[in-house]
């Protein structure tokens, strides 16, 4: 009975501790997400200027690998953000690092071309598109 | 004559373009605070969009709503997969007037009260809403910030009843941004 009652307790200390673990856990890195589809950032961009909604059905919350030109990056309150040009009128893809990343770098040269993962977030009221939880691919 | 009042014309209408004035940011912060007494739920979006137009008045602000940064994974997937479905509704945008316009000095130093008269679209659910804002000049420096409630229920945003006491009904938002020449 005792032996019944020990095992019983393990399991309830065991299964208590992969519960606590699972909750508290943070998300998952972007840096080892797996990506649905790779594009350039004019692609993108032009695809929701196109047509928004068709674009959001599309594109917003797959994981997609960009590639662009770096038009800005900047920090702002710790925030790491930069932008990639190549839409018509100067729209931009804006992409957000990941909070969850340890990034080599979170500054980008302007002019420089980049790849970069992230999860397709939709339009902002000027037609930017946004990436979330970004990082770099080398 | 004719000449001077055509000049005239075009310098008035210059002298009053230049103060129609778009200010914003694309770095606002907005955090939602829906903790109840059972359960700490706060997120965090630093990329909020908010523009006025200081003339008209007008204001329109959207949050991606991806971009809401949890601690907990599953929090996060639960908000964006259970609640906000952000796939299918992928932002949150208000858009209004500042009703009390006469009241709001941008070109003057101080803190004024601002009340937004206008909608509030989320998952999918757009209703008629008044929203307080304090906004405060400091120089070249012009602030914004409001805070208010948005009940779940308004926007369809399902609570199961399983998770009924971990989930304030009412859940609290709080948009903060340093708006500057657009």
């Amino acid at each position: 009975m005792k032996k019944v009652l020990i095992a019983l307790l393990l399991v309830a200390a065991v299964g208590g501790g992969v519960g606590y673990y699972m909750w508290n856990k943070p998300p998952e890195s972007m840096a080892t997400r797996k990506s649905d589809m790779g594009i350039s950032a004019a692609q993108l961009l032009e695809a929701f200027q196109k047509d928004e909604a068709a674009a959001n059905a599309q594109y917003v919350g797959k994981i997609i690998v960009i590639n662009g030109k770096v038009k800005e990056s900047r920090v702002v309150d710790g925030v790491a953000k930069l932008s990639l040009e190549g839409g018509a009128d100067g729209a931009v893809v804006n992409c957000e690092l990941d909070n969850n990343t340890k990034h080599p770098r979170t500054e980008f040269t302007t002019g420089e071309t980049i790849t970069i993962k992230g999860e397709c977030a939709g339009a902002d009221l000027d037609g930017a598109v946004q990436l979330s939880h970004c990082a770099e691919e080398k | 004559m004719k000449k001077f009042l055509l000049s005239a014309a075009a310098l008035f209408l210059l002298v009053t373009g230049s103060f129609a004035q778009k200010i914003g940011t694309k770095d606002a912060k907005v955090a939602f605070d829906a903790t109840s007494s059972v359960e700490n739920i706060k997120a965090v979006n630093n990329s909020g969009q908010v523009v006025v137009n200081t003339s008209s008045g007008d204001v329109a602000a959207r949050v991606l709503i991806k971009n809401f940064i949890f601690k907990q994974s599953l929090m996060q997937e639960h908000f964006n997969e259970n609640y906000m479905e952000s796939t299918k509704f992928p932002n949150s945008t208000l858009k209004g007037k500042i009703s009390n316009l006469s009241d709001v000095k941008f070109g003057t130093d101080g803190t004024y009260k601002a009340k937004i008269t206008g909608t509030l679209e989320m998952h999918g659910v757009t209703k008629n809403v008044e929203v307080p804002a304090t906004i405060t000049v400091k120089g070249d420096k012009t602030t914004f910030k409001s805070d208010f409630k948005i009940a779940c229920a308004d926007y369809n945003i399902a609570i199961p009843s399983l998770v009924a006491d971990k989930v304030a009904k009412e859940v609290k938002i709080s948009i903060e941004g340093a708006l500057s020449n657009q």
